[in-house]
């Protein structure tokens, strides 16, 4: 119950939105260039192939494939060992460093598919939950 | 442009100096530097100092207690090649004919533990750390090219074999194998002993036009190519990691510069942060073809007496990686090689050296810095 009270704030402003209606419909949110088509993530105010700067957002695909991962055995203050982390390849030409998680029972497996979750990061210095995005075995 | 020599190294050994002042060690290898140099305090005309912790005007904190005083100070950061650009911008400001002789200084104190992100990085707010980086690289490597555990520890067994030889490394203790692959996991496939140690130390180095060197030392050692370079922005569909494109195209533009090729490089200091890294970075450099880098180290290619010898001073592995030094004593390990002055671990008869340093994790673009050196007698 106390985690209900608990204030909960995102990792980073404008990186992802999430559905209280529909879970499993929350998307991280990249830019699609106009002029070249390249997609990037983080949101950009400006395109990073081409310079230009007509920039759309995006709704990227909540599922991607597992290109490299680790578990880590000693990680900053904030985070209990073992973590798993890894870069995951979304359909639309992005690799994206994230958290892994609920990869105990699958393993994990370079190349496997992969799915978007919102979920607690870490807690801040005043006992707030940071949330931010992690990916886990489709 | 004109041709730049190196006519001075020095350093003092790296290791753990908490009771001494960061000046102290910096000041130390520049009266080293400079005694060996043969040069008048009075001569030397510009500094450029590395670090990335030390605080402000960290160059002229250490030069006034050598009196050396009133000369341009320029200070530089970049991350784990800060020592590297240091290095690079002296050679500039003396090729570029804006001064005649100069001092690249490396100094860094470390604190323990793990090296921290950037506040503003958001991988790293988010638990991505420096091993468990290379970590991922070594897991997609063994995926890729069937790497095994074993040829990863072996690079870790090789530079601590070669720092025992050497009396400036942190740790001079030889490693075994099993040694190496029990000790604590740190991220895997890395564990403790595929990891740079925490280490203080300082480097600095004397550059002259080539014309003049001579006057200072009958034996100065040619810079043939100095290359600083930065990660650059690839989306995943065109081809290589961004990690790979900037080593690779770093080493290319060095051979190119230099007018050698990967095959006339006689003995590397390379960038082995991690184990994993020294195996990424004979591919890069060109010393094997890509995939074939768990095979060079298994067939003892780059051992001292190997075709090409690598991190013959026991590399950041055991000699250890106080980074804004780090590139500096890389210069200073390939010049006492190339002048025959490095003791037990002297290769033998070596003409042509390489120094490579690369860091600075920013997403986005992989790595923020590359250097590259390529020293001749």
């Amino acid at each position: 119950m106390e985690n209900e009270k608990r204030k909960m704030i995102p990792i980073h402003d404008g990186l992802f939105t999430v559905s209280s209606s529909a879970p499993g419909k929350s998307y991280l949110i990249g830019s699609r260039c106009r002029n070249c088509q390249e997609v990037m993530f983080p949101q950009r105010p400006i395109c990073l192939n081409c310079f230009g700067r007509d920039l759309a957002q995006v709704a990227l695909s909540p599922k991607g494939k597992l290109f490299t991962y680790t578990i880590n055995h000693q990680g900053p203050r904030e985070f209990s060992t073992p973590y798993a982390s890894g870069f995951v390849d979304l359909p639309e030409g992005v690799r994206i460093y994230s958290l892994l998680t609920d990869w105990e029972a699958k393993g994990l497996k370079i190349g496997s598919e992969m799915e978007l979750v919102i979920e607690k990061i870490k807690e801040d210095n005043e006992g707030s939950i940071v949330v931010g995005y992690k990916f886990r075995p489709a | 442009m004109r041709e730049v020599c190196v006519i001075g190294v020095g350093m003092i050994p790296f290791g753990r100096y908490s009771e001494t002042w960061v000046e102290e060690l910096g000041r130390k290898a520049c009266e080293v530097a400079i005694l060996d140099s043969g040069v008048r305090r009075e001569e030397i005309q510009v500094a450029y100092c590395s670090h990335s912790f030390q605080g402000r005007v960290m160059g002229q904190r250490i030069l006034k207690d050598l009196g050396l005083t009133g000369i341009p100070v320029i200070n530089v950061e970049n991350a784990c090649a800060g020592g590297g650009t240091s290095f690079h911008q002296t050679w500039m400001a003396i090729a570029g004919g804006c001064y005649n002789v100069g001092i690249a200084i490396g100094v860094e104190k470390m604190t323990k533990g793990l090296i921290p992100s950037n506040i503003e990085d958001l991988d790293g707010l988010m638990g991505r750390t420096y091993p468990g980086r290379f970590a991922m690289m070594a897991q997609r490597h063994m995926y890729e090219y069937g790497t095994t555990k074993e040829q990863l520890a072996l690079v870790s067994v090789k530079n601590h074999r070669n720092g025992s030889l050497n009396p400036y490394a942190h740790y001079q203790e030889p490693l075994s194998l099993e040694g190496v692959l029990n000790s604590r996991m740190v991220a895997e496939p890395l564990t403790l002993y595929q990891c740079c140690p925490v280490t203080d130390g300082a480097a600095a180095a004397v550059l002259c036009s080539k014309d003049i060197a001579k006057k200072y030392h009958d034996q100065p050692i040619e810079i043939a190519a100095s290359i600083v370079t930065s990660g650059m922005y690839q989306s995943i569909s065109k081809g290589f990691s961004s990690e790979t494109e900037l080593s690779k195209r770093a080493a290319e533009k060095a051979y190119e510069s230099a007018g050698v090729d990967p095959e006339d490089i006689d003995i590397a200091e390379l960038h082995d942060c991690f184990s994993i890294a020294e195996l990424l970075h004979y591919e890069e450099l060109g010393f094997c073809r890509f995939g074939e880098s768990g095979k060079l180290i298994e067939e003892g290619t780059t051992c001292l007496d190997g075709r090409i010898p690598v991190n013959p001073s026991g590399g950041l592995l055991a000699k250890g990686h106080p980074m804004g030094a780090t590139g500096i004593a890389q210069v200073v390990e390939i010049v006492w090689q190339l002048r025959g002055q490095a003791g037990k671990r002297q290769v033998e008869n070596p003409k042509v050296g390489l120094t490579h340093c690369v860091g600075g994790a920013t997403p986005g673009i992989g790595q923020g810095a590359c250097s590259i050196h390529i020293l001749k007698k």
